[in-house]
């Protein structure tokens, strides 16, 4: 089934047009072609793309449908389409099932705690404050590369999983960051050649703080690698899934966010007056313009069949949040940004057992940026015309290249 | 030098830390040896020249006999034999004998007629990464470095398709257990004495537009050569023209994979690829020493006096490292302007097929490289295992890689539409 390619008015697939806004195609694939199937135009990848709130939830717990790339028959996905030397980085945690998975999950769980994650929120309220006052004497700057990406670095990277600031890792997450907002044209060695780079520093960290033990998370993942809990492929697994989860998302999450309330003036206003909605504003957020565009790709075991069409063993299932959380079926005015709204049953965190362990750091972290941005920049406003906003290519993200904004520089 | 001192040198001569990484060892010598008596493992004592200098001028300087025959007795006995049967060749003789048998075969290999040469040889490289481009790991010494250079070589003889892989074997087992006590060295001389005899009447009775009828021709309308002459040519061509750039292939290809900066130099820019060659020559050739010498008369190098008779060793490798000659020497400059290594020899002996070697090496390193992206080690660089040192030829017994596995799309015919027309060069204009 596809959706009718003329005389229509919202953006094809891949377009620009689409990366600036794919709502209009969402809509329409929603309605018109729930379960479309399409190809990327660089490698010759087929995916199957799933827009409807309902099937994109029922995919989640779909015992038929894997994470695991072995069920791809062919393509760039398939398995003889790896690269030796990135075994380990394959093994991350959105790329097994259980048992491997739930092995891998029960460390990250353990370690990414509730408490620990607790114990970083005063800090990281700071140092939001002190990245702001680098350049609140400016009346502007851009708030992606001054704020809401150095924030995650800091907390995420530097304090929570332990690795040291340094160029090479400011490297490594700006090429982390083009794997995971790929061009559509990218081919396997595009891919490749950055996830070797990303290899070889993850194995020098790895091998850092085997040496350098701390009270951070690669510390204690090395451990349970010493312990035997988890193989060698496993715990470079789990570096790479905390390196490759953890910034893009929360770094784009604070930026949709903020770039949501500049453009609903009320809605700012209103957050300002009741600092208590921030919470509501993070989550409304991830319904309205979440930063992830879809979920990672999942992989049918066997012929599934959705709204009457049967995806064929061995595909690529593409389960797309960006369209599931504007679906009338379940959100009242879903193209209205409210942070008062009531019932907002968003997925934008996964469900089942892939569902993100790090929900509640992500929260905090952008909790904590939108709070401090709009109660320490007065006037604070767009410095650039909406439509001259340029967004990140890919799939599975939406997030910005630049903010630019603007505000007072008297308190 | 006495050979007490040699003692003292990083790595034992002809040991198996030698055989890996020499360097240190060559250093060594030209520091406190540079003319120093060593014996070999075979048992015959050989004056080696480590330093550029003289490496250079003694590859040149006619009172250093190429012709064995006329060797001491020590170096008769273990090569004298076996291979005489071989060794009646341009490479083993002094003018004018040299310069007689060297000019039926140059007309081969000029400029030109290798230019001529160059699509043949790119299809057979395409062909070969074919095979290997969809499987994401290979090994690259018997599915590349090997098999590039033999088939090139056969085509130009004239060595029929079906026989390429047997000889292939003999080859190789020439090339590696040469100089071992094994005996599969002289099994495989006579394996190969045989067949090459044998391929001369078939071409002879039936004459086709090769090189191998034509130095027949030479014989037989003009006796320009003798029957052993002949025999001994075809060999040296069909040996020559593949152990040297097989084994520099796998040398030059590790020494990329061990040099990161280097490779992603080259591979961002293929159009390095020609000084890049030349580069890899001289960091890691792979005729490690030139073939053996012997003083005619008494003959100084560095002060020390290689008596009448002496054979001499000159080591390649050592020379083309020296520091009074290369700036940075130990380092790889893919863009090293001042590079007049050593590795394809100087002088009268100076290599006969440095033109194939070159246009081999470049089509073959530029083209693989361009279709293997991502190449890397499959083992770490230090488990690598090397030919023996007592081998004259510096090579790895195999060099496993892996790659991005060409499955979605195929990168075949890229490189020769880009850079095959400018890589030709004015020869072939």
């Amino acid at each position: 089934m596809n959706p009718e390619t003329t005389d229509h008015s919202y953006p094809e697939f891949f377009t620009d047009e689409f990366i600036a806004d794919p709502y209009a195609t969402y809509a329409h694939l929603r309605e018109k072609c729930p379960v479309f199937h399409t190809t990327y135009p660089g490698e010759p990848v087929e995916i199957w793309v799933l827009s409807r709130y309902q099937d994109v939830k029922d995919a989640f717990t779909n015992p038929l449908i894997s994470k695991q790339r072995q069920h791809v028959g062919q393509g760039l996905l398939a398995p003889n389409a790896m690269h030796r030397k990135l075994r380990g980085f394959h093994t991350n945690l959105v790329m097994v099932d259980p048992p491997i998975h739930t092995r891998m999950r029960k460390v990250i769980t353990r370690e990414l705690n509730p408490a620990r994650v607790d114990r970083l929120a005063d800090r990281a309220a700071q140092h939001a404050a002190d990245l702001l006052d680098g350049f609140a004497g400016r009346g502007g700057a851009d708030l992606m590369a001054e704020y809401a990406i150095p924030l995650p670095v800091t907390v995420l990277g530097n304090w929570m999983l332990g690795i040291p600031p340094s160029k090479e890792f400011d490297e490594f997450l700006e090429k982390s960051t083009v794997l995971v907002t790929p061009r559509y044209d990218f081919k396997a060695e595009d891919y490749d050649s950055i996830k070797i780079v990303m290899n070889d520093f993850i194995l020098d960290v790895l091998d850092y703080k085997r040496r350098n033990p701390a009270d951070d998370l690669f510390s204690a993942f090395v451990a349970a690698h010493a312990a035997g809990e988890i193989n060698d492929d496993e715990l470079i697994g789990l570096a790479v899934t905390m390196l490759l989860a953890g910034f893009a998302s929360t770094s784009f999450l604070v930026g949709n966010a903020l770039l949501a309330l500049l453009e609903h003036p009320e809605q700012l206003k209103l957050l300002r007056e009741r600092p208590e909605l921030v919470d509501n504003a993070v989550e409304e957020t991830i319904r309205y313009d979440g930063s992830m565009q879809t979920a990672t790709f999942r992989f049918t075991t066997t012929d599934v069949e959705i709204e009457g069409t049967t995806i064929p063993r061995g595909s690529i299932v593409v389960c797309a949040f960006a369209a599931a959380h504007r679906d009338p079926a379940v959100f009242e005015r879903p193209d209205e940004f409210d942070l008062t709204r009531e019932h907002n049953p968003h997925i934008g965190f996964g469900m089942g057992v892939h569902s993100c362990p790090g929900n509640r750091l992500g929260r905090m972290m952008t909790r904590t940026a939108v709070s401090t941005a709009v109660g320490r920049l007065p006037d604070l406003r767009l410095a650039a015309a909406r439509e001259d906003l340029r967004w990140r290519p890919g799939l599975l993200h939406r997030g910005l290249f630049a903010l630019p904004v603007e505000f007072s520089t008297d308190r | 030098m006495s050979e007490a001192a040699v003692n003292g040198t990083p790595a034992e001569l002809f040991s198996e830390q030698f055989a890996a990484d020499p360097y240190p060892t060559y250093a060594w010598l030209r520091a406190h040896g540079p003319v120093s008596r060593v014996r070999t493992p075979m048992g015959f004592e050989t004056f080696m020249i480590t330093r550029y200098d003289d490496a250079r001028a003694a590859l040149a300087d006619p009172r250093l006999s190429k012709d064995m025959r006329l060797a001491g007795p020590a170096y008769l006995e273990i090569f004298g034999e076996a291979s005489a049967a071989l060794d009646e060749n341009m490479l083993n003789l002094d003018p004018p004998d040299h310069t007689r048998l060297r000019r039926l075969v140059s007309r081969a290999f000029t400029p030109r007629r290798i230019e001529a040469l160059r699509p043949r040889v790119e299809t057979i490289t395409e062909e070969l990464l074919d095979r290997i481009a969809p499987a994401g790991e290979a090994e690259l010494m018997s599915d590349f470095a090997f098999p590039l250079p033999v088939t090139v070589i056969c085509d130009l003889l004239g060595v029929p398709l079906d026989d390429r892989e047997q000889f292939t074997t003999w080859a190789r087992s020439m090339g590696t257990a040469g100089f071992d006590d094994s005996g599969n060295a002289e099994h495989a001389e006579r394996a190969l004495h045989t067949y090459l005899t044998g391929l001369i009447s078939a071409k002879r009775a039936h004459p086709e537009d090769d090189l191998l009828s034509a130095l027949i021709a030479a014989r037989d309308d003009d006796a320009r050569l003798t029957e052993v002459e002949l025999v001994s040519t075809t060999f040296l061509l069909l040996f020559a023209g593949h152990e040297t750039t097989a084994n520099f292939l796998g040398n030059a290809l590790l020494a990329l994979l061990t040099h990161p900066d280097a490779y992603e130099k080259v591979t961002a820019d293929p159009l390095l690829v020609p000084t890049a060659v030349e580069e890899l020559l001289r960091f890691d050739g792979s005729v490690e020493n030139a073939t053996f010498r012997f003083a005619t008369e008494d003959v100084e190098y560095a002060g020390i006096t290689i008596p009448k008779g002496g054979i001499v060793t000159i080591a390649l490798n050592a020379a083309n490292r020296d520091g009074e000659r290369f700036a940075s020497p130990d380092s790889v400059d893919l863009t090293r302007k001042d590079n007049p290594h050593l590795a394809l020899g100087h002088g009268i002996h100076y290599c006969l097929g440095a033109p194939l070697a070159r246009m081999e090496a470049q089509i073959g390193i530029g083209m693989l490289l361009h279709r293997l992206p991502n190449l890397c080690l499959a083992v770490p660089a230090g488990k690598l295992s090397w030919l023996p040192a007592v081998v004259p030829f510096r090579g790895l017994h195999e060099l496993p890689v892996w790659f991005t596995p060409e499955v979605t799309h195929s990168r075949r015919g890229l490189w020769r539409q880009k850079f095959s027309a400018t890589l030709a060069g004015p020869a072939s204009k």
